[in-house]
């Protein structure tokens, strides 16, 4: 094994977080350039309301550059670092919020899939679209559901019970399987 | 518990945790090898999903994260201030090291003090340990070592405690929910010149499994090496130096 800082294959995201982690302010401008429009968009989905995730996508790049010497290219890219932390970022102010607000019961499985109007609209062409949406016909409708409600809608495994009105022990392995067939789905023709 | 451990990772990786099984998942992540590669894996395919719902910011975003970036410190110094243990992974695959003491344990109450007291002090002291060092808890794949602070502070903890025939007495304090236990004694006599004292964990079957030799302290806190999980009790035995296989002479034992 050679070169043990360096990320493997061609990562500018992985770049990025080690020139930040050296000090270099300018690399957070590239990160950010990079990055922005994933870590909003999946902020917003999880939290549909444009100033809250706005707010948080703020938080987010700032504790990326507090946390970037934690990030270890050989553990993962540079991306699913930055959206490891965006999404527990926006999961845990969802949840605060929610805790303050009777959920939203118009929140429904149909709406999930749709967002908000304009985010539909704004929706970057992303290569990898096409890939995750066939990965994720691949699974069975309740895994699909699960795996949604918990993962865009932030959702506790108890809440996705009660959502979708079957036993937790049902949730927690569709949601497991549900997972485990969309990485294999994804795995082998992954990123390099 | 039905719930193996290592099944929570996609739940873990997908956020859908409640705190306390996170805070659970993430103690039995820093003991698990397996369940890190898992980890690693699951979150490049949710990174994918993740990236299908990119939108554009609004265009006031990119100043107001780099003007507040410039506010800070580089980060390596402000990595320097947190605890080390989320910042240091080891190179191999094997778990960081899980010996650490909290340096409470150093700043425990005079000898004098009854047993609940000091108990008490401990749990508390115990307790501030972990208040600050959560903070830094969660940064990705860096996971942090269970202490002998988090056993004690574990919600499902539980506890017992012996007295030794030859004076003092040892606690054992063991969580189901992070599968490991401390040994606390206190007043006991030291181990004889040439000889040591073991810690064993005893087991609803099987033999006991030794849980690591002990200092050469009449008050010490532990953290028992192995799987305590449903463990039945501890005890602590003389052996010769190194250590047994076996426990030979049992000075003391703690039922739970
Ligand atoms: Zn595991």
């Amino acid at each position: 094994m050679e070169a043990v800082d360096e990320p493997r294959g061609s990562d500018p995201v992985g770049h990025a977080l080690l020139a930040c982690a050296a000090g270099e302010q300018s690399a957070m401008a590239t990160l950010y350039d990079l990055t922005a429009a994933k870590v909003y968009g999946l902020a917003l989905r999880v939290l549909r309301n444009p100033a809250l995730a706005e707010e948080v996508a703020q938080e987010i790049f700032v504790e990326a550059w507090q946390r970037c010497a934690g990030y270890a290219p050989d553990r993962g890219s540079g991306l699913a670092w930055l959206l490891t932390i965006t999404h527990r970022r926006a999961v845990d102010r969802v949840r605060s919020v929610q805790a303050s607000t009777v959920r939203d019961s118009a929140y429904g499985l149909e709406d999930a899939a749709a967002g908000q109007p304009d985010v539909a609209e704004q929706a970057v062409a992303s290569v990898e679209a096409g890939r995750v949406r066939k990965a994720l016909h691949g699974l069975s409708h309740l895994q699909r559901q699960a795996v949604e409600l918990a993962f865009l809608d932030g959702l506790t495994h108890a809440e996705v019970a009660d959502e979708l009105r079957v036993p937790l022990g049902t949730v927690k392995s569709r949601i497991r399987d549900g997972v485990t067939r969309l990485k294999a789905a994804l795995g082998g023709d992954g990123h390099d | 518990m039905t719930d193996d451990l290592h099944d929570q990772v996609a739940g873990y990786a997908m956020d859908a945790l409640t705190p306390d099984e996170r805070a659970a998942f993430e103690a039995h992540l820093a003991q698990c090898a397996d369940c890190r590669d898992e980890l690693d894996g699951l979150r490049e395919t949710l990174a994918d999903w993740g990236s299908d719902f990119a939108v554009e910011p609004p265009e006031t975003l990119r100043a107001a994260v780099l003007d507040a970036v410039a506010q800070l410190p580089a980060p390596s110094a402000q990595a320097a201030k947190e605890p080390p243990i989320t910042d240091t992974r080891p190179a191999t695959d094997d778990p960081p090291a899980t010996d650490t003491q909290p340096a409470t344990v150093t700043a425990l109450p005079a000898r004098d003090r009854s047993g609940w007291e000091r108990w008490r002090v401990l749990v508390a002291a115990a307790l501030a340990v972990v208040a600050v060092i959560g903070i830094s808890v969660w940064q990705p794949w860096a996971p942090r070592a269970i202490t002998a602070a988090d056993v004690l502070a574990a919600p499902d903890a539980v506890r017992a405690t012996s007295s030794a025939p030859g004076g003092g007495s040892a606690t054992l304090v063991r969580s189901n929910s992070l599968g490991r236990a401390v040994l606390i004694t206190q007043g006991m006599a030291p181990a004889q010149a040439g000889t040591v004292h073991q810690a064993w964990l005893m087991h609803p079957s099987g033999g006991p499994t030794s849980a690591g030799l002990m200092a050469d302290a009449p008050d010490q806190t532990m953290l028992l090496e192995g799987d305590a999980r449903d463990a039945t009790g501890a005890g602590i035995s003389v052996e010769p130096p190194g250590g047994s296989t076996e426990p030979t002479t049992v000075i003391i034992e703690i039922g739970l």
